[in-house]
C-alpha cells in the first residue's frame, strides 16, 4: 500500500530538511500558519515560518552535521500524524546545551505529533530524548580507543574553530608533521599556528565543519567543509568581502593521545572561482 | 460497533484515567499484558522495564512524590496495533520523589507515549516525557536556556 500522503509530507520533511540540510523545500512542507508548541532549548522563537523551522536543523547539524533520522513508525489518524524516530549522529560540530564537542557517537529517540493540513505541516509537539542526548555527549571518553582518537581531532578542529591555538599544544605532539605546509611553513607547533593565523587573518569568521569522521588504527580521517568571509588578504590576494565556501579533506595520525601527523587537501581551485580570479564554469 | 483502533483508544485513556490519575493500579492487570516490554526515556530514577512491575512501580513512586498527579489527555491517535497518546503533566512535587526532596514546586510538563496493543490490551510502550523540564521545575538540575 502506497504511504498515504500526509506521511508522505512528514517523511520529505526528515528526509530532505533533517538529514540533508536541504532548507529550500520548507515552504512546500510548511503550512503560513504553523504553530510549534515545542520548539527544542537555544531554537529561534518568533521570525517567519522558515526561520522558525530553518533554525531547527541548522541548530541540530551546527552539532551534529551528519545527523540521520530513521522514521521508526507514523500513526495517522484524521489530520494527526504520531512519529517516532531514532537520530544517529556525531558530535563533530559545535557545542550543544553547552557541551563543547568530544566526536561521541550517538542516538536517541524523538516522538513527535504533527497536524497536517492542505499537504502542509500546521502544528507540532516534539519530545525528543533532551536528557539522553546531553548524557551520552557529555560522557567521559575511554582511554587508548578509536572513539579517544576522534575526540582528539575534534577538540583540536574546534579549538582552532575558536581561534584557539594556544590550546593546540595540548592536543598536538611537539614533533609534529605537517605534510602539506603552507609556503615556508616552520616545523611543528609553531608553523601549524602560524598556517592557522594566516587563515583567520584572511577569514576571520572561518569555521570548519566535517561532515564524516572516521577513525582506524592510528589514523582519523575526515571530510567537510570551510566557510568564511574573505575580508583579509589571502596567499598575497587582495581582499574580496565575499562568503566563500570550499570543501576539504583531512588525515590525522594520533599517537600517545596526540596529533603527530597532518594531511590536508582542499578545493583551492573552488576558492580562487569564488573570489572572482577563475571564471567559473 | 467501534472499530478496533476506537476500542485501542478507549484502553488507553480508561489506563490512564485509572491507574495515573486515580492510583486505581489493579487496573494495570486488565491494561497491561504480563509480557509488557517497556522502552523508557533516558531517567534519573530505575524501575523495571519488563512486566506489568515496570507500569505498578513507574504510577507508585510518580503518584508518591506527585499526590495530585493528573495526566490530561491533549491528542490520541491510533492506528493498526498502535495508539499514541500525547499529554500534559501537572501536580505539586510535595513528597520525596526517588531520591529528591520535595521541592513544593508545580510541576507542568509534555509527555508522548506510543503504544502497542494486541487483543485490546498494551504489550509494548515507547515513551518520552521532558525529564529535563520536570528535574528543572524539581530543582534537582539547574534550568539551562530553553
Amino acid at each position: 500500500m502506497a504511504e498515504s500522503q500526509k506521511k508522505q509530507v512528514y517523511r520529505r520533511f526528515v528526509e530532505e530538511v533533517i538529514n540533508k540540510g536541504n532548507l529550500s523545500v520548507i515552504p512546500e512542507l510548511y503550512h503560513p500558519d504553523y504553530l510549534d508548541h515545542s520548539a527544542p532549548p537555544g531554537a529561534a522563537h518568533g521570525g517567519s515560518v522558515y526561520e522558525q523551522v530553518a533554525a531547527i536543523p541548522k541548530m541540530f547539524r551546527g552539532a551534529f552535521p551528519d545527523v540521520h533520522f530513521t522514521i521508526e513508525e507514523m500513526i495517522e489518524d484524521g489530520d494527526w500524524v504520531g512519529t517516532r524516530v531514532t537520530g544517529r549522529a556525531q558530535h563533530i560540530g559545535r557545542p550543544f546545551m553547552g557541551v563543547e564537542p568530544s566526536g561521541h557517537k550517538i542516538a536517541w529517540s524523538s516522538l513527535g505529533f504533527f497536524r497536517i493540513q492542505d499537504g502542509k505541516i500546521i502544528e507540532h509537539f516534539g519530545q525528543p530524548d533532551l536528557l539522553g542526548l546531553r548524557e551520552q555527549i557529555s560522557a567521559p571518553i575511554e582511554k587508548g580507543t578509536l572513539d579517544e582518537n576522534r575526540a582528539i581531532v575534534t577538540r583540536y578542529v574546534y579549538e582552532v574553530n575558536m581561534q584557539n591555538y594556544n590550546a593546540l599544544d595540548e592536543f598536538v605532539d611537539p614533533a609534529f608533521v605537517d605534510h602539506d605546509p603552507m609556503p615556508n611553513q616552520k616545523p611543528g607547533i609553531p608553523g601549524l599556528k602560524d598556517a592557522y593565523r594566516m587563515f583567520s587573518d584572511a577569514f576571520p569568521d572561518v569555521w570548519f565543519t566535517f561532515e564524516d569522521l572516521i577513525a582506524e588504527n592510528d589514523m582519523v580521517i575526515g571530510r567537510g567543509v570551510i566557510e568564511g568571509t574573505h575580508t583579509g588578504e589571502f596567499m598575497g590576494l587582495k581582499p574580496t568581502n565575499k562568503k566563500i565556501q570550499w570543501t576539504v579533506t583531512r588525515m590525522f595520525r594520533v599517537r600517545n593521545g596526540k596529533v603527530s601527523e597532518g594531511w590536508i587537501n582542499f578545493d583551492l581551485l573552488s576558492v580562487y572561482q569564488q573570489m572572482g580570479l577563475i571564471p567559473m564554469r | 460497533m467501534a472499530s478496533e483502533q476506537e476500542r485501542n483508544k478507549e484502553l488507553v485513556l480508561k489506563m490512564y484515567e485509572e491507574v495515573w490519575n486515580k492510583g486505581n493500579l489493579d487496573f494495570i492487570k486488565v491494561a497491561v499484558s504480563p509480557a509488557f516490554k517497556d522502552h523508557p526515556p533516558t531517567r534519573f530514577f530505575p524501575v523495571p522495564i519488563r512486566g506489568q512491575e515496570a507500569l505498578y512501580e513507574a504510577a507508585t513512586h510518580f503518584r508518591a512524590g506527585i499526590p495530585d498527579f493528573h495526566d490530561e489527555m491533549l491528542h490520541i491517535v491510533a492506528e493498526g496495533d498502535r495508539v499514541m497518546y500525547l499529554g500534559r503533566i501537572t501536580g505539586t512535587h510535595t513528597a520525596p520523589f526517588f531520591e529528591f526532596p520535595p521541592s513544593y514546586n508545580k510541576i507542568s510538563v509534555l509527555g508522548m507515549n506510543v503504544f502497542r496493543l494486541e487483543n485490546g490490551i498494551i504489550f509494548e510502550r515507547w515513551g518520552i516525557f521532558d525529564v529535563m523540564g520536570m528535574m528543572q521545575q524539581m530543582g534537582v538540575v539547574p534550568s539551562g536556556p530553553r
